[in-house]
């Protein structure tokens, strides 16, 4: 982990000796706190993408599987993330859940004392939601031939789901998907709100002790990087799935 | 007031006490590859399958043959329970398929293991191809047996090689569903239906959806199938193949068998009056 951290600094600091010759003083001189930040905000984004991905694929199959159980229970976790804001689920986890202290939370206090790990528990399962519906929208979409098919060789279902519906959902989902990974991303500055040092964070650090309002600029333009990464990624990925 | 089960039930009981018994019946069991016994499916309160009873023997080619709505492909997808029938006992070499009894209308599978080994055991071929529009010509025809038959990537591999070679569309291999034509899209089920070696193939009207230059390749593929041995049942409205290629016609008339026979008796000298028309209507 500290290898971890020791490289992430290395890379902020290369970053910003070369940024600060060509940067404006207000902006070179908290250098390091933006690309800092910077990378809190890549590092949540990136996690609880993954993370929520696998909710988002299990809870998709749950909501069209015929276990009466599994789709009220998915719709209902779908619904109430979606349903409740990103900063209502934040400060009930984090000033509510976290509140009730470590005699009562036990072994689950080390998650809720930081709010790193409640920035990311909350992310992923909001992610999560959102996620399952856009798969979900593509998973009832496909022709119905394409898992008949499937099926009538003898796979199971889950196999047909996994190997045959899914990569056809996401091709559909695609662009959504894009879509959902940026808003993510705005979503995200949220997390400042409950002590995390991301973008957000440390751009709310850096105003508190300069005043300056350009820092907001400076930080607007690196969520715009970041935005604008993210969408050529997707491209990237829609040009390889173009064939079939 | 009688419920609609009830109704049913005593639609069913009056049909079949009308009925002779069938010749069909005196196939030994064990002869039988399939065998559908008295089969029944309803749609909420509509009943489309009325008592149909089936046999097929190692190398029978059957074609099944009626009016659009006659209910042939929901015969065909009932032995291998994409439909799951109301009433009635499929039999695969002698496996009964896993139903269980009706409880309040309702059949639950009992085995997914034995229904997906039976599914296995039957190709099935589909109008629309239902090519994986994901994968290429040959991940399509690799995909089953290295998924259900846990076959190595390379077996599998040289086998689709060989079996698209058979079908002749070897040099398509690293191609589309999209970008193939819909014969050769036909072409490549089959050969994806043949990689699990199945004991039976269905065909649900394999050429229907083809423009008519495309017809004759994919009939051509399925008469080498007929020729060396495969047992099919096919659904189809080429009454030729019918003919020339089938030792068996079923002529399905809304929901219950309302003729077969040979093709040279039945295409010939139709007893029924509904057969008669039917045929003067295709032929
Ligand atoms: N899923 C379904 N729901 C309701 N009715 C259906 C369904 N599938 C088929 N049917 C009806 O069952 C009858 C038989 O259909 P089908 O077996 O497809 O006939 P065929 O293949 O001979 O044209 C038709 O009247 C059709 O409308
Ligand atoms: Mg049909």
């Amino acid at each position: 982990m500290s290898v971890y951290q020791d490289a992430k600094y290395a890379v902020s600091d290369a970053a910003c000796a070369a940024l600060t010759p060509v940067t404006p003083d207000s902006f070179g001189q908290f250098c390091p706190r933006f690309i800092d930040g910077f990378f809190v905000t890549v590092e949540l984004l990136v996690l609880s993408c993954a993370l929520g991905l696998v909710i988002a694929i299990s809870v998709a199959f749950a909501r069209l599987s015929s276990n009466m159980f599994l789709n009220k229970a998915a719709f209902v976790y779908s619904y109430v993330f979606r349903g409740t804001p990103l900063l209502v689920q934040l400060w009930i986890m984090y000033f509510g859940l976290g509140s009730l202290g470590a005699e009562n939370l036990g072994f689950l206090w080390p998650l809720f004392k930081e709010g790193w790990t409640i920035g990311l528990i909350v992310l992923t399962l909001n992610t999560g939601a959102y996620v399952s519906e856009i798969l979900r929208g593509g998973l009832v979409n496909i022709p119905k031939g394409q898992m008949e098919a499937a099926v009538a060789t003898g796979m199971s279902w889950f196999q047909s789901m996994f190997h045959i519906m899914l990569p056809q959902a996401f091709k559909i989902a695609w662009p959504a998907y894009g879509n959902e990974v940026v808003l993510l991303m705005k979503g995200s500055a949220l997390v400042s709100t409950i002590t995390v040092l991301d973008l957000m964070g440390q751009t709310r650090t850096v105003f508190s002790r300069s005043y300056n309002l350009e820092v907001y600029a400076y930080s607007a333009v690196l969520y715009l990087i970041l935005a604008g990464m993210i969408t050529l990624l997707f491209k990237f990925g829609e040009n390889r799935m173009k064939t079939g | 007031m009688p419920n609609q089960q009830e109704i049913n039930r005593t639609a069913r009981i009056s049909y079949k006490e009308q009925e002779k018994p069938r010749e069909i019946f005196s196939i030994m069991p064990e002869d039988a590859i399939i065998r559908v016994e008295d089969l029944y499916k309803s749609y909420g309160p509509i009943e489309v399958i009325k008592g149909v009873s089936l046999t097929a023997k190692e190398h029978d080619v059957i074609s099944l043959i009626g009016a659009s709505g006659s209910g042939k492909s929901t015969i065909l997808r009932c032995m291998n329970l994409l439909e799951i029938p109301t009433a009635g006992e499929i039999y695969i070499s002698g496996k009964r398929l896993p139903l269980s009894e009706p409880k309040n209308g309702v059949r639950k599978i009992t085995s997914e293991k034995e229904l997906r080994a039976i599914r296995t055991s039957l190709g099935m071929v589909f109008q629309s191809f239902n090519l994986w529009s994901h994968l290429t010509v040959i991940q399509n025809i690799m995909e089953a047996p290295v998924r259900v038959l846990k076959k190595s990537k390379d077996e599998a591999r040289a086998n689709a090689e060989r079996l698209l070679e058979r079908v002749g569309i070897s040099e398509k291999r690293d191609m589309y569903p999209s970008q193939l034509s819909g014969g050769q899209q036909q072409r490549v089920a089959i050969a994806r239906t043949l990689a699990l070696d199945p004991k039976v193939m269905l065909f649900d009207e394999p050429t229907s959806a083809l423009d008519p230059e495309m017809v004759g390749e994919v009939l051509q593929v399925m008469r080498d199938l007929a020729d060396e041995g495969r047992t099919m049942i096919v659904v189809t409205h080429e009454m030729g193949f019918a003919r020339e290629v089938s030792n068996h016609v079923v002529f399905l008339d809304q929901g219950r068998i309302g003729e077969q026979g040979h093709p040279s008796q039945l295409f010939k000298s139709p007893q029924t009056e509904n057969c008669q028309k039917f045929l003067s209507k295709v032929l």
